[in-house]
């Protein structure tokens, strides 16, 4: 079964298309890179799936259910959580009620405060802080922490190594396969190769809107699939 | 004397405090002013009155809260959730409208005479505190101002309902983000919000008059302290109602002929230094 099935769907903000007949599908446990040039409609795409945009028309399935005219908190309940682009870490909450944040959706698993902690040890030091107090990598932590707090079957990445320095980026990469070792789909948007090369299994690439090519993560530096992102 | 204006400026804040959280919840959650707080307030205080005469006070304070929840409940379902969609102005004028209704109504039942509400036995004649001789029902009103402020802490800080409240208030496209239903936790706001209103109108009976302009008067008191406080944040707000029932009082007794105008003078002195209010952010700040 899939985890995420988009069908046909045109999105936007307000009267603006951004999203013109996407097909996606992400199956469970997989991880996926959406790749492409700024303004290609990653985001958007992945903030659909919350409804955080105009949906036009088409469809978004998460599991069995269709959730397209559902109310937008529906996707996390079923099993899909986002750590969204810049993190948007809850300025007056501290790095602990930021991660309970994602017990809203009622689901239980293999994610705790306890196994999170373990995952990023600096969280539980700074468990007390307010969360905008943090780094701009523990930031990072917290919003892929707060993310799998929801115990999703599918975790949405949009830019989760903007900002972080090389070293950090690596340790992202371990993140990812960890996420994705306790089972834990990975859907993710990110611009640095050698990241998405090391933690996905394949690939998508967005032009205007549109997907315009994929294939298995191996292909991604082919001269075809570079022009592709070029777009 | 500094004694007695301190525990007279706790008394009135008292009731402000559980007015003006109430107002700031619903800000926080909803970004709608609701005008018709004070309205929601005034027929707490005459149903309050007419229960007292029926079953007494203590019934009163018991059912008032009761079926002014459910109003909020209504008030929920068939004003805030229809116009979420729609601008601040035509749901603040909206509330506004069913404020004024609201208000005629409850001037067509029970006439344009104030009246007055006993307080019970027990809360009645005064306590020697300090070796001061004070209102029982005055310490008393202290006591369920204070109490209620803390509980509504308590509620936001440490449970998981009030943590998804703040939530909300602070970025509700990540609280949806998040999994967290924002109208189910509206409907508990706008009921709780309402409920308080009742309370303090209850309260309000043996300590002011129930009268058909109590409406008008508390709800431009609660919009001064809100907007003191920080639009939408509850501990700006307690901390606004404790400065203007301070204020209020020792403007009544050290300035009576400009005791009208002083909330005003520091409404603006307040805005004057901190145009966003004494509170730092949304609901728990």
């Amino acid at each position: 079964m899939s985890a995420l099935r988009i069908q046909s769907l045109f999105a936007g903000y307000g009267a603006s298309t951004v999203l013109r007949g996407i097909d996606l599908t992400v199956e469970e446990g997989e991880s996926v890179a959406l790749v492409g040039r700024n303004g290609a409609g990653k985001s958007t795409l992945l903030l659909s799936v919350f409804r955080e945009t105009n949906i036009l028309s088409g469809e978004i399935w998460v599991g069995e259910r269709r959730i397209d005219d559902l109310p937008g908190y529906t996707a996390a309940k079923l099993g899909v959580s986002i750590a969204p682009q810049g993190r948007r870490i809850l300025p007056n909450l501290t790095v602990r009620e930021n991660l309970l944040l994602g017990r809203a959706t009622g689901r239980a698993g293999h994610w705790t405060l306890k196994t999170i902690y373990d995952l990023f040890p600096v969280l539980e030091e700074r468990a007390d802080r307010l969360g905008t107090m943090l780094s701009g990598g523990q930031q990072q932590m917290l919003a892929i922490g707060r993310a799998l707090m929801a115990n999703p079957s599918l975790i949405l990445l949009d830019e989760p190594s903007e900002g972080l320095s090389p070293v950090l980026i690596d340790g992202l990469v371990d993140t990812l396969n960890t996420i994705r070792g306790a089972g834990t789909g990975v859907l993710v948007v990110e611009q640095h190769l050698s990241l998405v090369k090391r933690a996905t299994d394949r690939f998508v690439i967005l032009a205007k809107g549109e997907v315009v090519g994929a294939g298995a993560i191996a292909a991604i530096g082919a001269p075809e699939n570079q022009a592709l992102m070029a777009i | 004397m500094i004694a007695l204006l301190i525990a007279n400026s706790l008394a009135l804040a008292s009731l402000l405090i559980m007015l003006s959280s109430g107002l700031a919840l619903i800000y926080g959650l909803r970004d709608v002013i609701n005008f018709g707080h004070g309205a929601i307030y005034m027929l707490g205080a005459y149903l309050g009155y007419t229960i007292a005469l029926v079953g007494g006070f203590w019934l009163a304070l018991l059912l008032v809260p009761l079926l002014l929840a459910l109003l909020g409940i209504a008030f929920e379902y068939l004003a805030l959730r229809p116009l979420q969609r729609r601008s601040h102005i035509e749901v603040a004028l909206v509330t506004l409208g069913l404020g004024i209704i609201l208000g005629q109504v409850i001037i067509y039942i029970y006439g344009g005479e104030a009246r007055s509400v006993d307080a019970p036995k027990i809360l009645s004649g005064s306590v020697t505190v300090l070796h001061l001789s004070y209102p029982v029902y005055r310490l008393f009103l202290i006591v369920m101002g204070l109490g209620s402020c803390a509980l509504l802490a308590l509620w936001l800080r440490y449970t998981s309902s009030g943590l998804y409240v703040r939530a909300v208030s602070q970025d509700p496209s990540v609280a949806r983000m998040m999994g967290i239903n924002a109208d189910r936790l509206s409907l508990l706001v706008t009921s709780l919000s309402t409920a308080f209103a009742g309370i303090a109108g209850v309260l309000a009976g043996p300590y002011l008059s129930v009268d058909p302009g109590m409406d008008v008067v508390m709800i431009v008191n609660c919009l001064i302290i809100v907007v003191i406080g920080g639009t939408g944040s509850i501990g700006g707000a307690i901390i606004a109602a404790l400065l203007f029932g301070f204020v209020q009082v020792a403007g009544s007794v050290f300035l009576p002929n400009l005791a009208a105008l002083v909330p005003y003078i520091l409404l603006m002195v307040v805005l004057l230094i901190a145009p966003g209010g004494i509170g730092r952010g949304r609901v728990m700040s």
